[in-house]
């Protein structure tokens, strides 16, 4: 309903942010030359792109701090025990358990680094399955068109209209889930649909671009279009999206176990916080108990706006094209209708 | 005017679409609310010694959850419909032994008090940094601004809110720290009653009017240095117009017009956060209802609250959408539109 | 260095009657790299009810000097020199408009010196404006009849008058009153809008309109047409016309004086038919050298060696030295002034110093239409 107004600024990640798309050939050549060259599309480019705004390189670093936390960090750092120390100890006045303690005496900066993997868990099932659903619904929806771009986009509409938290709580209601991957994807569902139609009109516009014509009347099918056209022109896109949802789904996660909504399963951030509330009374008593809740808070504050700064670094890379292409179709808009 | 039967229209669909998704989501799922009454009642009966009649059953569950399992799908979606749009009935809370519409409907203008004030509140604040960003571009006042929006916009919104408790409701005890006001209070137009309002909803406005400002401001900026560099404004400078004609009917009619279609997505947004926000300041508006209900297991009460949220969305997302129209001439044109 | 006083001028013939004089007027920017000079100390005197095609290279400083005109060269460009405006002395000015330009007793008008309100009045009263990329110079949620209403408004006239006129102009730019003026801008088509836009600059009834680039981009026979309706103004409303463009082709049959620029100043003034058929600068046969024509060779047609002047950094002397083929050593160290070429009328000035030398050695051939009609 609201489909087209929601746009951010701009539209279709175009060829000037590739160059144009390369030929047809790209179809027939042999699979380490097409590795390499889907490598150069995904990776490459949009890595050197990204590593010239300072937001993106700062955020993208972020990221790799939190990946590398909650992997490699989890092996280092021992797994936090009772009477470790004291219980609710306060930060800095051990300089053994610098973070300070919980109720039982655990360490809170071990647990917050045992908290990432979950973390990581849920962000990661949300992007993909926010992401996977949108790509695909959108554009199959754009590029298909008729009757499937009806049927799917009255889908999504559907769930664009949904509120988001409300329907979570609903579903968690009737289903309550504990792994973090499907709590992770479950918070993803009010996000896919927006992605959808947004990537549905840039398909729209994309596909009546002359090389993509081009290989349709190659006789290329419509998988190796998507895939080879289409797709490289949306990548940056797409990555911004992804990084928008990874961020919603981890902070919607946060506020659901803080507040007891999601049933515990897992440590995490969200977990941690509501112990600290409901046992450590952190927030009537923050001088007692404040640190084992606002840890894990700044992890999480740490974690979107790496996040948050590295899709911006995105936008403002990508987005000057489009910005002017936005403000051309406006002018194309104006002077239509030649009589 | 087709434009506008459109939009009305296509908002009742999806509106009807959703409601259908999540009925279905309550009747199918396995183990889902309404059998896992169903079978509770008649594990119940049985050990009682009772006779397991199907029918009385399906009524006994319809009274607890609004849904009667012994009608078909779309019959009983129907049922349900009808019920809620013709005679407001959405069945009967289980915790609060009251209609769950009566409950609903109580919370509802405090939970539109919070939500609406911060939203506008919000709006507000995003037009005018944005613009001020733009009319100083490139100073220290413009990066600093920007810096600013960009760490309120990351880090997420309830931080703001559980510091502000903290710090505003306990440390230093200004404002309460939950409730809708003061229960010494009598409800009506007295000074204790609306001081005590105001200061209860001060900390929930405030975070939800974070919620919705950080993000647009950026966007506003970029508009209006856009059209402040457009033509149409150099050429109503050289004809003489006033400069508060330009600021009001150039600069900031133009600049706001892609940022309104930002305040639709934030309306939803603001409402659905509403949940978390009222939880965290112990606010009883629709929201807490419904995370009570959740711990309650109050399936009608759940149901309610998302019809409501649901409802409001809609018809918050009709309301800009066809107000739209109005603002922007452009908006009627079907073909501009589908493409961009 | 000037160009005919205006006083001697008027005494030579009617034509002759100067309605705005520009005096050593420069623009400068401040850019990273140092001062950049837009407009580089540029003398034109613009004559009563003529239509003066202002010809160059984009970046020649073309538009600078359209703005310049109106005192409307955008910050951070800084404006010097003179330019002054000489209303007419005749009833046709309205009494209010005398109150405010000739309280000083003078008939003439420091366009530079004016106060914001002032020049708010000058503007579109006296002298008005159209655009470069007039495709967008309507406010895009407003309707095009609010616009005349706003700016008739702003200008405390009278509302019944105006509009009657505005109907009067609508009728000469062949636009449907009723159908524009319900319109907003996105559903008015290029050419209806740029002659809406016309009619909007002459709301007003100003003595001068200047048009920067105002059919670029409308197709051909838009373009055409909108000169042909010019010249139909300019009869009919008395006025005169400053018309800014870069294709010599275009202006050729309706200007009655051309002026070329490059490197932001002028290097050649006349009428059409000398200046095209015999040019006298060296720039501008090269200029007329590469225009393309229909029945033209592509080998006939001579694209201009060199890289335009940079604004930074203007070459000293003639500033078209580097690029021009008979350029010596005096070339590089004096600055041409505009001369008159010819039998001396100020007809035809050029500012070089090797004119006869330029007309002989350097070859071109007239292919456009139009400009054989010359």
């Amino acid at each position: 309903m609201t489909d087209d107004d929601m746009q951010p600024d701009g539209g279709a990640t175009k060829e000037e942010i590739f160059g144009t798309g390369e030929s047809v050939e790209r179809a027939r050549t042999p699979p380490a030359e097409r590795l390499k060259r889907m490598y150069d599309i995904y990776v490459r480019t949009p890595f050197l792109v990204g590593w010239s705004d300072w937001r993106t390189r700062i955020g993208g670093l972020g990221i790799l701090f939190y990946i590398l936390m909650g992997t490699i960090g989890v092996l280092i750092v021992p797994e936090y025990q009772v009477n470790e120390g004291p219980n609710y100890l306060s930060p800095f006045e051990d300089f053994s358990i610098i973070t300070g303690t919980d109720y039982i005496g655990r360490s809170i900066g071990k647990q917050v680094v045992h908290g990432t993997p979950a973390m990581l868990k849920m962000a990661l099932a949300g992007v993909v399955f926010a992401v996977g659903l949108g790509v695909v619904v959108g554009l199959i929806a754009g590029y298909k068109g008729g009757v499937v771009d009806r049927a799917l986009m009255t889908m999504a509409d559907v769930f664009i209209v949904l509120p988001g938290l409300p329907l979570i709580i609903v579903i968690v209601s009737i289903f309550p889930v504990r792994d973090p991957f499907l709590v992770g994807a479950i918070l993803a569902i009010p996000r896919w649909s927006g992605l959808a139609r947004q990537l549905r009109s840039q398909v729209l516009t994309l596909r009546e671009e002359d090389y993509v014509e081009a290989a349709r009347a190659m006789g290329l099918g419509t998988p190796t279009i998507i895939t080879q056209e289409i797709m490289p022109k949306l990548a940056p896109f797409i990555l911004i999206s992804a990084s928008g949802a990874a961020t919603g789904v981890i902070v919607a996660a946060v506020a659901l176990y803080f507040l007891g909504i999601l049933p515990f399963s897992n440590d995490n951030w969200g977990v941690m916080m509501n112990f600290a509330r409901r046992r450590g009374n952190a927030i009537a008593n923050p001088g007692h108990a404040g640190h084992w809740m606002f840890l894990p808070l700044l992890a999480l504050s740490g974690m979107t706006f790496a996040l948050t700064l590295f899709s911006q670094g995105l936008d403002r890379v990508f987005n000057p094209q489009l910005r002017a292409r936005h403000s051309k179709t406006i002018t194309d808009d104006e002077t239509g209708g030649e009589p | 005017m087709r434009y506008y039967v459109q939009r009305v229209f296509q908002a009742i669909i999806t509106f009807v679409g959703g409601l259908f998704l999540t009925y279905c989501l309550y009747r199918l799922m396995p183990g889902g609310p309404v059998q896992a009454i169903v079978a509770d009642i008649v594990s119940r009966r049985v050990r009682q010694g009772r006779p397991v009649d199907a029918q009385e059953i399906g009524a006994q569950a319809e009274r607890m959850t609004g849904i009667n399992p012994e009608h078909g799908i779309l019959e009983g979606f129907y049922e349900y419909v009808f019920n809620i749009v013709v005679y407001q009935d959405f069945g009967r809370s289980i915790g609060f032994a009251d209609p769950v519409f009566d409950v609903l409907f109580r919370a509802m203008p405090w939970s539109l008090f919070i939500s609406g004030y911060g939203l506008i509140l919000g709006f507000t604040a995003t037009v005018l940094i944005g613009t001020l960003m733009a009319w100083n571009e490139g100073t220290k006042t413009d990066s600093g601004l920007t810096v600013f929006v960009l760490t309120m916009n990351s880090i997420p919104y309830y931080v703001g809110a559980i510091f502000m408790l903290v710090v505003l409701g306990f440390e230093w005890g200004v404002l309460p720290t939950g409730g809708r006001y003061p229960q010494s209070a009598e409800p009506g137009f007295n000074p204790e009653f609306m001081i005590g309002v105001a200061k209860h909803g001060a900390m929930p406005i405030l975070s939800t009017f974070i919620i919705g400002f950080a993000g647009g401001s950026l966007g506003m900026r970029a508009n209006t240095v856009r059209i402040m560099g457009s033509d149409y404004l150099r050429s109503a400078r050289l004809r003489g117009l006033s400069t508060n004609r330009i600021l009001t009917r150039y600069l900031a009619r133009n600049a706001i017009l892609p940022i309104y279609t930002g305040l639709v997505i934030g309306i939803s947004g603001v409402f659905s956060s509403g949940v978390i926000t009222e939880q965290i300041f112990q606010y009883p508006g629709v929201g807490w209802y419904m995370f009570e209900g959740l711990q309650l297991q109050d399936y009608p009460l759940i149901m309610g609250g998302f019809v409501f949220f649901a409802g409001l969305t809609v018809i918050a997302i009709l309301i800009a959408d066809l107000t739209y129209g109005l603002i922007d001439p452009r908006a009627g044109d079907a073909a501009s539109r589908e493409s961009f | 260095m000037a160009i005919g006083q205006p006083q001697q001028s008027t005494t030579e013939e009617e034509t002759r009657d100067t309605i705005l004089e520009v005096r050593n007027a420069r623009v400068q920017f401040g850019m990273s790299r140092g001062q950049a000079w837009v407009l580089n100390d540029v003398d034109l005197d613009i004559y009563r009810e003529e239509i003066l095609a202002v010809v160059g290279e984009s970046g020649s400083g073309k538009s600078m000097f359209a703005s310049a005109l109106l005192d409307a060269v955008e910050d951070p460009g800084v404006l010097s020199g003179d330019v002054t405006y000489y209303p007419e002395d005749t009833g046709t000015v309205s009494s209010d408009e005398i109150e405010t330009f000739d309280a000083s007793g003078s008939n003439s008008v420091d366009v530079l010196d004016l106060t914001t309100s002032e020049l708010d009045r000058l503007r579109w009263e006296e002298i008005s404006m159209v655009f470069q990329g007039a495709m967008n110079s309507f406010n895009p949620t407003m309707k095009i009849l609010h616009h005349f209403h706003e700016t008739i408004r702003a200008h405390n006239a009278v509302m019944e008058e105006r509009m009657e006129h505005v109907r009067d102009l609508f009728d000469s730019l062949h636009l449907d009153f009723e159908r524009v003026m319900k319109s907003y801008p996105h559903e008015l088509s290029g050419g209806m809008k740029q002659r809406a836009l016309i009619a909007l600059a002459l709301v007003l009834e100003p003595d001068v309109l200047v048009m920067d680039e105002p059919t670029a981009a409308l197709d051909l026979l838009m373009q055409r047409s909108i000169i042909s309706m010019l010249r139909n103004l300019r009869d009919e409303f008395g006025l005169t016309i400053v018309f800014i463009t870069h294709d010599l082709s275009l202006v050729a049959g309706l200007a009655d004086r051309i002026g070329v620029m490059y490197a932001f100043e002028f290097i050649e003034v006349g009428k059409p038919a000398s200046l095209l058929k015999d040019a006298a600068h060296p720039y501008t046969r090269a200029l007329l050298r590469s225009l393309p024509s229909l029945t033209s060779d592509l080998d006939e047609m001579k694209p201009i060696a060199g890289s335009r002047p940079d604004p930074v950094n203007i070459p000293t002397g003639c500033s078209y030295h580097p690029r021009c083929p008979i350029a010596d050593d005096r070339c590089e160290i004096e600055d041409p002034e505009l001369v008159d070429v010819d039998d001396g009328d100020g007809d035809h000035q050029a500012a070089c110093f090797y004119t006869d030398q330029a007309r002989a050695e350097l070859e071109y051939t007239l292919h456009s239409e139009s400009m054989e009609d010359m």
